[in-house]
């Protein structure tokens, strides 16, 4: 007997759940459509006044109509002449060749500085080994 | 210093011209190396960690070129990137001294 007692109480609470899910569906649907009517609506139709004299002031102003004088269209066109641009020439980069030495320079020639220096490899390099022979110096940096 | 490369490979080498490439040191090791084998300086190159080789020539800047005749004396002056240009336009004569 009791049995049957706790399986009819299981059962109305069941019910109960779904229809108390049932409105809660159904309020939630009648908030959204309120809300939504909501938005849509239009302002009210009594504009305060100052929007009317905003509006009035806007408006244009009523007059005289006067219908506009058509523009003659000129049969032909006579182009002026416009003076053509002066191109002014830009000046060119003197070019100063390099001075060709002549036999006093070559015999004012200073000396090179002998020197010692570690190559890539960490071997030494001596200027003065190289005696006799054209030598090109040529000073860089990595980058 | 490309362009020094380019120079030495197809005149220079031949023309019994030596080149030293002289790194101004301010970086790394490393990256004078890297410098060398990516432009092809195929030349000897030496280390001026101190910047005291391009003092004692009065180098004011990089790239410079300095050009040392048979006798060991200093010919020819040139910095900037036209500075291989001249010493191209002045080869001739160089090697004729």
């Amino acid at each position: 007997m009791d049995h049957r007692i706790a399986i009819a109480a299981a059962t109305m609470r069941r019910t109960n759940t779904r229809r108390l899910h049932r409105l809660l569906l159904v309020a939630a649907a009648l908030l959204l459509w309120a809300v939504a009517v909501g938005c849509n609506q239009a302002p009210a139709d009594t504009p305060s006044t100052n929007y009317s004299a905003t509006v009035e002031a806007m408006l244009p102003t009523a007059g005289p109509t006067v219908p506009p004088t058509p523009t003659a269209v000129p049969t032909s066109v006579t182009p002026t002449d416009t003076p053509a641009p002066t191109h002014t020439p830009r000046p060119q980069p003197t070019y100063t060749p390099w001075p060709t030495p002549t036999k006093a320079t070559v015999e004012n020639r200073q000396r090179a500085i002998p020197f010692n220096a570690e190559m890539l490899d960490g071997s030494q390099f001596a200027l003065q080994d190289g005696l006799g022979t054209p030598t090109l110096l040529a000073f860089f940096a990595p980058w | 210093m490309p362009a020094v490369g380019s120079l030495y490979r197809e005149k220079l080498d031949a023309a019994g011209i030596d080149v030293i490439g002289i790194s101004q040191f301010n970086t790394t090791e490393a990256a004078t190396i890297e410098f060398v084998e990516r432009h092809e300086l195929t030349f000897p190159n030496v280390f001026d960690r101190q910047a005291q080789l391009a003092g004692a020539y009065g180098i004011q800047g990089v790239p410079s070129y300095v050009f040392i005749d048979k006798q060991g004396r200093i010919a020819h002056v040139s910095a900037g990137a036209r500075g291989v240009g001249l010493i191209d336009s002045w080869l001739d004569q160089l090697i004729a001294e």
